[in-house]
């Protein structure tokens, strides 16, 4: 008997620590006797599976008749016994008091037992169970000759569930596989001597005398395993990212890198004007806010109340749409006949004199309050258009931007000089809602003073008005009569004043226009789906557009000043440079916009490839994918649930953990993690080594990289998180407080051992 | 709300407001009493705990940061739940972010009832110059929503003690007054059932205190 619980000892245990369900019972049946010497077991039974016959004798009397059952607690193994008048079913049990059978039914914890006596007579043959303090527990009594086929069914019985529990718990594990093989790639490549890394020796040996590298998975295999030697990085890092093609030669990579600065310069020049106009309407918010504050301090004006409506209709953050620019109350008499508040932005031409000297003042307390200079000497001359606007519902001001920068070879000086065009604009006050034609000549270097401008006063407006801002390609030359074209829309723009003969029109859902201006782009993908919102060479910009732009423009301005500012690297003039990856970027994706943590992307490609169109092009190919992470994609909750899955797999013990809580179910700790590729978590040189492996490990080993190295952090530390059975709330706490200190080389050899252990786990299916 | 067996009690707090408001810099003032002017935009959350004592009253309280961007706002239940108070933190220079203080406002309303404590922050003063957002406008909105209003500096260490000791003081009042409520509901359970004249004259004794 000792022998045979020692059986089912190992047994159980072996099929617990394969984690399967835990409370899986093991019954023993047949017939038995018990003898209970009054034991007054309190203990609740739990429940039992198969009924047992039993019988007891208590103190002489009746033998009475139990169920007998091994059960398997969290704690160890437990023998229990329990009176037939206890069970579901016992036909007498109606009306009788079942606490006295409680009291005599029995629980014996085996992890207690110390020894086991069979005590064999005549009439039958008694198990004792002596404990450790030596006490005997109540003697077990089984008929006569049936303690044999009691041992034999029960051995047979445990041994069919410990088989039943471990194929139920295959099964699962099974299913769980098939989820991870997808995370893994089946083939496993080896490391042989990679140790070096990808070292400038390897790299050289590797390219032929055209430049070119061909054995793409040599390189592949050496950067997953170990790295690439940190000088070497610039050069390997847009192969790694798949911005430059393996194959191609040095001539064709400085050719396509050129196309590309080319091309970033454009996309740059169209921005800018925006962002010139934002900063405008900035200046003026700023304007009527401080007029407001220093208005509702003193008596509240007449026009208060519109004003309030104005802002609540318009809801757009940027307040482009200051109330008080205009104190004269004939624009109030006018605004209350209009039926669109917003259409009270357009003043009439009247009135144009007024706002003007207005904003002048306006422009100069703001000066003063922030203390900047403002050179007055240029005084532009820009052309103000009011025109009439026929339909009631175009009542959005659209603002009319032709790139100044015709020829590609121009572009990059024009950059400088349009910004200068722009702010020139900008400065005397008449960006604001007001038709800006802007002439330059064509080619000739342009400075504030170039280009002309003039008040035209001769459309005084009547009721509706539609406001514009017009940046005029520097060929196109603008006769003062052309511009007062009446309607809202492109009709101002026409073909005869468009040297390139094409006139696109910008529809309000940002993003329709395709570029076919576009200089030819010889590299496939690029740009195919981030067409710029607005074309390059001209466009219409809607209001919406322009606001949507400034929105970002705040956003990314605040971050950037914050990014990574105790790192020496960014200084003013890099950061200007992260600034304008993240401007141009969110330009050509203004439907997803600027999002917190792309700036920490970018930073690192910053400092590697200090150039900023490439730093460009490699954060464009990382956002293609990390785009998901971003709280309106779908990847977070998938890797959340790959987690589980992983963890599930190759440590249930931190999974019991993580499942006692409930609040880890979400996996929110590891939020930050995804979203940035560990690049918080890390140092700047281990963040290099961390993401050469994500990016080269889809095509060595996994294309979830980031899942390992998620749960080589966590694996790091599953101790310590184990012995302080860490929650949520402290594991977030952790592991904030251990950015920055982990021991990179060792997370990343771990995460890597992972994938291999998966990948081996998978291949013995 | 757990009343820890030391006696000491647990409020978990939340800051939420915009982006670059000055989220972090309040709380590091308030926990570290420093300023870092080159600290890094939070993404996800960061969690600090402060231990103070309000008329012998031992409090720990539990801050949850968070990341400030709209984008992120679908992450603020995670953070925010179970809070017993919230500091809705603006800049006074940036009219926006008070206006996303009142959609912070009228989340947590409906989300949370009445039963967080909301506390409104006007920060950095010290750019008063700049002010956008005009001040009646705030304090009368706080008083609208039943919340206080402050006026911080985390930079110059204006108004950030006051604002966590009013927030505390406040969730301290309201636990208080919950747990008597709680006690008096079961007092009153225990007359009915159990009608010792020795129960209800605690009962009673216990509603005169």
């Amino acid at each position: 008997m000792a022998a045979l619980s020692g059986g089912s000892l190992s047994v159980s245990k072996s099929a617990g620590s394969r984690g399967h369900a835990s409370n899986t019972v093991s019954v023993w049946s047949g017939e038995a006797t018990i003898s209970s010497a009054a034991t007054s077991v309190q203990e609740r039974i739990w429940f039992f599976v198969v009924t047992v016959t039993a019988a007891i004798q208590k103190d002489l009397v009746e033998p009475m008749p139990g169920y007998l059952s091994l059960h398997q607690t969290s704690a160890g193994l437990v023998i229990k016994w329990t009176p037939n008048q206890l069970m579901n079913g016992y036909a007498e049990s109606e009306g009788i008091d079942k606490s006295v059978y409680w009291a005599m039914s029995l629980q014996v914890c085996v992890w207690e037992v110390v020894y086991v006596h069979v005590h064999r007579s005549q009439a039958s043959d008694a198990l004792i169970l002596v404990g450790q303090d030596g006490v005997q527990r109540p003697p077990i009594h089984f008929p006569k000759a049936s303690i044999e086929l009691v041992c034999s069914t029960m051995r047979r019985q445990i041994i069919s569930r410990a088989f039943y529990g471990w194929l139920a718990y295959c099964r699962h594990l099974s299913t769980v596989r098939t989820h991870l093989s997808g995370l893994v790639h089946p083939n496993i490549i080896p490391r042989d001597d990679t140790e070096d890394g990808l070292t400038e020796e390897i790299w050289r040996s590797m390219m032929d005398n055209r430049g070119v590298i061909s054995d793409k998975d040599e390189v592949y295999r050496i950067v997953y395993y170990s790295g690439v030697q940190h000088d070497m990085r610039r050069e390997v890092w847009p192969f790694l990212l798949g911005y430059y093609e393996f194959g191609s030669t040095a001539e064709e990579r400085s050719e396509q890198d050129s196309t590309y600065r080319r091309q970033y310069e454009t996309t740059m020049s169209e921005w800018l004007c925006v962002e010139a106009i934002v900063r405008q309407r900035d200046r003026e918010a700023t304007a009527a806010s401080i007029a407001r504050l220093t208005e509702s301090s003193g008596k509240p004006r007449p026009d208060e109340n519109e004003s309030a409506e104005v802002f609540e209709d318009d809801c757009s953050v940027i307040s482009d749409n200051p109330p008080i620019v205009s104190p004269e109350p004939s624009e109030n008499e006018q605004k209350k006949t209009e039926s669109k508040p917003v259409l009270s932005r357009a003043p009439s031409i009247d009135e144009v004199d007024n706002i003007e000297m207005d904003s002048e003042e306006k422009g100069n307390d703001d000066d003063n309050i922030n203390g900047e200079t403002e050179t007055s000497d240029s005084r532009e001359h820009i052309d103000i258009d009011s025109l009439n606007d026929i339909d009631d519902d175009d009542d959005d001001e659209e603002v009319y931007i032709k790139s100044v920068v015709e020829n590609p070879d121009m572009r990059r000086e024009s950059i400088a000089e349009i910004k200068r065009l722009a702010e020139g604009i900008v400065q005397k006050g008449d960006g604001r809602g007001l038709l800006c034609s802007v002439d330059s000549a064509n080619g000739t270097k342009l400075n504030g003073n170039d280009f002309r401008s003039s008040i035209d006063e001769s459309q005084p407006s009547t009721h509706q008005q539609h406001t514009s801002v017009i940046i005029t390609n520097p060929s196109v030359d603008i006769a003062p009569s052309a511009s007062p074209v009446s309607g809202g829309t492109t009709a101002n723009i026409s073909p005869a004043r468009s040297p390139l003969g094409v006139v696109r029109e910008e529809s309000h859902s940002a993003g329709a226009s395709f570029d076919t201006l576009e200089p030819s782009d010889a590299r496939p993908d690029n740009r195919s789906n981030c067409v710029s919102p607005a074309s390059s060479n001209g466009g219409v910009y809607s209001n919406e557009l322009v606001e949507s732009f400034a929105l970002n423009l705040h956003r990314i301005e605040k971050d950037v000043q914050r990014c990574d500012r105790n790192y020496p690297f960014f200084t003013d003039e890099n950061l200007d440079k992260l600034r304008n990856i993240m401007c141009t970027f969110v330009w050509e994706h203004l439907e997803m916009g600027y999002m917190q943590g792309m700036c920490d992307l970018a930073a690192p490609l910053l400092v590697v490839m200090k150039e900023e169109a490439v730093a460009h092009a490699l954060f464009s190919r990382i956002m293609s994918r990390a785009r998901d992470n971003f709280p309106s994609g779908q990847a977070m909750d998938a890797h959340f649930a790959d987690m589980r899955s992983l963890i599930q797999i190759l440590d249930c013990e931190l999974y019991e953990l993580m499942h006692a809580h409930g609040d880890y179910t979400h996996f929110y700790f590891c939020y930050r993690w995804f979203l940035l590729d560990f690049k918080r978590e890390l140092l700047y040189q281990d963040v290099f080594s961390a993401w050469e492996m994500i990016w080269v490990a889809r095509f060595v080993a996994s294309e979830h990289m980031v899942l390992f190295i998620a749960l080589a952090l966590l694996e790091t530390y599953r101790d310590v998180i184990l012995a302080n059975s860490m929650d949520f709330t402290d594991i977030i706490k952790f592991f904030n407080e251990m950015a920055e200190r982990h021991d990179a080389s060792a997370v990343l050899s771990l995460a890597r051992d992972l994938v291999l252990q998966v990948q081996t786990l998978i291949e013995n299916k | 709300m757990n009343a820890a067996p030391s006696g000491t009690n647990n409020f978990k707090v939340v800051l939420l407001g915009e982006g670059c408001v000055g989220k972090t810099s309040i709380l590091l003032r308030y926990i570290e009493d420093r300023f870092n002017d080159k600290h890094l935009t939070t993404l996800q959350a960061t969690f600090l705990n402060k231990k103070l004592n309000i008329n012998g009253k031992r409090i720990n309280l539990s801050i949850w940061d968070t990341a400030g961007q709209e984008k992120f706002h679908a992450l603020g239940p995670i953070y925010y739940r179970n809070s017993n108070g919230a500091i809705l933190v603006y800049d006074i220079t940036d009219e926006e972010s008070f206006g996303k203080v009142k959609n912070w406002v009228k989340e947590l309303k409906k989300m949370l009832g009445s039963d967080i404590v909301l506390v409104i922050a006007g920060n950095k003063i010290d750019l008063e110059h700049e002010r956008m957002v005009p001040l009646e406008e705030a304090e009368t909105y706080a008083e609208m929503v039943g919340a206080k209003h402050f006026y911080t500096s985390a930079k110059l260490n204006q108004g950030v003690e006051e604002l966590f000791l009013e927030l505390t003081r406040e969730m301290a009042e309201r636990f208080e007054r919950n747990s008597q409520a709680e006690n008096n509901r079961s007092a009153r359970v225990l007359v009915v059932d159990d009608e010792t004249p020795t129960q209800s004259s605690c009962c009673s004794g216990n509603r005169s205190t």
